[in-house]
């Protein structure tokens, strides 16, 4: 279950997949450098693949390997391979509930009540219903974050090749790197669509905390344990008791005088 | 850019190049790693110039700092206020960073305000409170050791506002008021903010009062976490690499280790921010803009800005993007011009106090000011 700082949580994660990007982006850079200075190295596979026809071709001149490889059964089996390793990548999964669990959630909250009757079911669709908002929320601030990155790679990449770290100032590349990341999120945090996604996440965020505490209330009173309302509402009657007990004590001394 | 043409020589030289700055980086890296080890945290003090608690009122206190000259004559003791987004510790970070032992070596008898550490407990605790009843008993109370007579005020950011309400409504109180990176027209001047400037305020426009009172209600007060992570993010690339390239580039000195150091103890120590109050923070003040409107009233008295009547001098920081220029100087708009000194200091927000240049611009104009307007 997420905690009462979730929205804060949510923001954090983001900062630090911002800051995710940032060392990627290093990465990034720092690979480009590699290969401003050194040729181009084979992917593991390519290279097996040409080490092998060279060992055939060694010992059969004559056959071309290579025509077995653009067989049809060996463009079946890439593109199973492709498909199976498919779904190992996170970024193939589904980060958000599908629209028919939405609609099952909101009849189950919305189902008329009769009196005599309890509806756990009711408050645990509702708080699904906002897990599912924050999940959203999440999703679409961190959308706006990363194209927010990507722009700034962009941008960066324009103004920075790999040929252009041949002149070697690694320094100078990773200053205009973070000058050009930093305009770009400066500008992004102004824009509507950040607003709009910042707006939306601190919302689903705190609708879901206070569903949460409600539900958690509500055990809390079965149990006969005092609740965060209750302590809030003596809290509040502890406060107006204390501004009035100050008030008076002025008006005495006023009228005192 | 343009790009050389590579060849054997210039490949040769560039690869240099890079591996130098390279093996720089790294060495510089090894050295600031070195050195953190070598400073545990008792090393990092902040906030050390002796001072002894005179007053309080509930978790509200005022301390008052131990001379180190002989007093100004007729110099009124000073109370220091700053808000409750960060703490008072910031005007005193290190011995020679310190507004405090500035002022106390130009003999001024130095108080300040500490609000605490609230708790839920405090949440219903409005402005009003926090002007009229904590602001003023302290202020009250420095009166009285003053044998009655007013005081300077010097309210900082979110305390400054506080200060400026309150001069408005008892103007009796104070002989003079100096404030710092203080907000007082919360809308400011947004066609004409720089990139980065004014984010609080494009933030806060964008959200509803509901949706405001929701965020906060939910954790009874606007905890510090949350203010921090709001602030780290008005500078985002300075925040995300303040760790990694901002040490790296410290290459290991104890003493620029040791002030970034006692700079991030200062920003961890962020307390909650009463819920009510924060709530008429963002709504009422940066949503509503209700000060300069004349709508802001506490206990029924409308705060009224042009009812100020003593010396005011106004410190803003030229690079604030927290509080940008055009929030801070409208309040010129309500005082005497005769009464009205402003310094614009070439810094941004927290600068103001703890920049090596501040020791003499922000400091010693506050001295010039009092020694002018005060005695």
């Amino acid at each position: 279950m997420a905690d009462k700082n979730d929205g804060m949580d949510a923001m954090m994660q983001f900062w630090k997949q911002g800051q995710d990007s940032f060392f990627d982006a290093q990465r990034e850079m720092a690979e480009n450098f590699g290969r401003a200075f050194a040729p181009k190295p084979k992917d593991p596979i390519s290279q097996g693949v040409e080490n092998w026809q060279n060992f055939v071709r060694a010992w059969a001149p004559g056959w071309d390997p290579s025509a077995m490889m653009a067989s049809s059964v060996q463009s079946n089996f890439d593109k199973q391979k492709d498909a199976y390793f498919a779904l190992f990548d996170p970024s193939t999964w589904m980060t958000q509930a599908p629209e028919q669990l939405r609609s099952i959630l909101e009849s189950v909250a919305n189902m008329p009540q009769l009196a005599d009757l309890t509806y756990p079911q009711i408050g645990a669709a509702d708080q699904w219903q906002e897990m599912i908002d924050f999940q959203e929320a999440s999703s679409a601030f961190g959308k706006v974050m990363q194209e927010a990155w990507s722009r700034a790679y962009a941008t960066y990449s324009k103004h920075f090749s790999v040929d252009d770290l041949k002149a070697g100032n690694v320094t100078e590349a990773l200053n205009a790197w973070v000058k050009t990341a930093n305009e770009e999120l400066l500008d992004t945090q102004s824009s509507t669509e950040f607003m709009a996604a910042q707006r939306g996440l601190i919302q689903a965020s705190s609708n879901l905390t206070k569903r949460q505490a409600k539900m958690a209330e509500a055990w809390g009173e079965k149990l006969q344990m005092p609740t965060r309302t209750e302590i809030d509402d003596l809290t509040e009657t502890v406060h107006k008791l204390k501004r009035e007990l100050r008030k008076l004590k002025k008006d005495l001394r006023a009228a005192q005088k | 850019m343009t790009t050389p043409k590579q060849t054997p020589d210039n490949f040769s030289q560039a690869y240099n190049t890079a591996m130098g700055q390279l093996m720089d980086a790294g060495v510089n890296t090894l050295k600031s790693s070195e050195m953190l080890n070598a400073i545990s945290d008792t090393d990092v003090q902040i906030a050390t110039t002796p001072s002894d608690v005179v007053f309080q009122i509930d978790k509200v206190t005022v301390s008052r700092y131990r001379p180190l000259a002989k007093p100004l004559k007729g110099a009124p003791p000073v109370l220091i206020a700053y808000g409750l987004f960060g703490r008072q510790t910031m005007i005193d970070l290190q011995q020679d960073r310190s507004l405090v032992r500035n002022l106390l070596e130009a003999g001024i008898d130095v108080h300040v305000l500490d609000w605490g550490n609230p708790t839920r407990a405090d949440q219903f605790t409005t402005i009003e409170d926090m002007i009229d009843i904590y602001l003023r008993d302290c202020v009250e109370y420095l009166v009285d050791y003053n044998d009655g007579k007013p005081i300077t005020m010097f309210g900082i950011c979110e305390g400054g506002t506080l200060s400026t309400c309150l001069a408005a409504l008892a103007p009796d109180l104070f002989k003079g008021l100096a404030l710092a990176i203080t907000p007082i027209d919360f809308k400011g001047d947004p066609e004409n903010f720089w990139r980065g400037e004014g984010f609080l305020n494009q933030w806060l426009s964008n959200m509803s009062k509901e949706e405001i009172d929701n965020m906060i209600d939910v954790h009874g007060n606007m905890p510090g976490e949350m203010s921090g992570v709001m602030f780290s993010a008005l500078t985002p690339m300075n925040s995300m690499t303040k760790y990694n390239l901002g040490l790296q580039r410290l290459q290991g000195d104890r003493d620029a280790t040791l002030n970034f150091l006692r700079m991030e103890k200062w920003i961890a120590d962020r307390p909650d921010h009463p819920g009510a109050a924060a709530k008429q923070w963002f709504n009422d003040f940066y949503r509503e803009n209700k000060l300069v409107k004349g709508e802001f009233s506490v206990d029924g008295q409308a705060v009224n800005l042009s009812h100020i009547d003593c010396p005011v001098m106004n410190i803003y920081a030229l690079q604030d993007h927290i509080v940008p220029i055009s929030c801070t100087k409208p309040l010129s708009n309500y005082i005497s011009p005769k009464k009205y000194t402003e310094i614009g200091f070439p810094g941004g927000h927290v600068g103001v106090f703890v920049s090596r240049k501040a020791q003499g611009v922000v400091a010693g104009g506050l001295i010039d000011w009092i020694k002018k307007t005060q005695v």
